[in-house]
């Protein structure tokens, strides 16, 4: 009862309205294609299955390279090197000469510089000579 | 899978040649090498060993205190030059290191360079080229500045 009073009122409504014949045609094709297309994509990407062992797999490889990364190279450096020294006393002076000939090598570097800059001086008070004549 | 196998084997190739001197360990083993390596071991030992001896020349006292580890390696083999001179360019183009100072005194070369984190200089390398002998000298530690000028007051040229 109450649809049809519902589609008197509709049909009131929309009296000189012009609905095209084939509407409803052409409205059942679009709903039927777009079905088509949504089970069509569905199919071509299948959903994701992430299984437990293959979470624990991962989790354990990391766990495995984390652990060799870190500590089998420490281990082996120690076996490889041995030290040169046997006494605190014979490695203090080895370090001792070793420091003295860097610090010369350093002084050798700090005398260029000044060396350079004395001769910037000299440049400069000649050229400022120059100027005055 | 095999990503996973590619990543593990970058990380322990990394992590090996981290810490550790391998240029050291590659010369150490030639023939007439002179070479000298003092441990981080060793130098928390004499930092502990109050009979020492302090020299009175040079202010190394404080320098070794901070110091982690000495490796030197000299040779005046002209093909072990040679190669160490190629292998030290390399290790240093690897690195990202701070040039200290380079001296060039017709025939003489020295080069130094240097690591720091923030001021503190975690890693110092020389190489230099003197009379037919060259020598690659590394020291690893906490040094300032300071400690290297302290050391350097100490002996002249």
């Amino acid at each position: 009862m109450k649809a049809d009073k519902i589609k008197d009122i509709m049909d009131k409504h929309y009296q000189g309205i012009e609905v095209p014949g084939d509407l409803e045609a052409r409205l059942s094709a679009t709903i039927d294609r777009l079905a088509a297309e949504e089970a069509h994509s569905d199919g071509a990407r299948p959903a994701r299955r992430v299984t437990m062992w293959k979470v624990v797999a991962v989790a354990a490889s990391v766990t495995i390279i984390v652990t060799l990364a870190l500590f089998l190279p420490v281990r082996d450096s120690h076996i490889q090197i041995a030290d040169t020294c046997t006494y605190t006393r014979d490695a203090y002076q080895e370090t001792e000469e070793v420091l003295q000939y860097v610090s010369s090598l350093m002084n050798k570097g700090v005398n260029k510089v000044s060396e350079t800059h004395k001769n910037i001086s000299a440049i400069n008070t000649v050229n400022k000579y120059i100027e005055i004549k | 899978m095999k990503k996973l196998i590619l990543v593990a084997l970058t990380c322990l190739l990394t992590v090996s040649a981290f810490g550790q001197s391998r240029f050291y360990k590659k010369f150490s083993g030639y023939e007439g090498m002179t070479k000298v390596y003092i441990s981080p071991s060793m130098f928390s030992l004499m930092g502990d060993d109050m009979q020492l001896d302090l020299t009175d020349d040079v202010n190394i006292a404080g320098v070794i205190k901070n110091m982690s580890g000495l490796y030197v390696l000299s040779t005046s083999n002209p093909g072990y030059i040679a190669e160490m001179k190629k292998d030290f360019s390399d290790l240093i183009s690897a690195g990202e290191f701070e040039v200290l100072m380079e001296v060039e005194d017709g025939e003489e070369k020295v080069f130094m360079y240097m690591q720091k984190q923030e001021d503190i200089i975690t890693d110092l390398y020389i190489c230099a080229d003197e009379n037919s002998e060259f020598s690659v000298i590394y020291m690893s530690g906490k040094l300032t500045s300071e400690d290297l000028k302290e050391m350097m007051k100490g002996v002249k040229q």
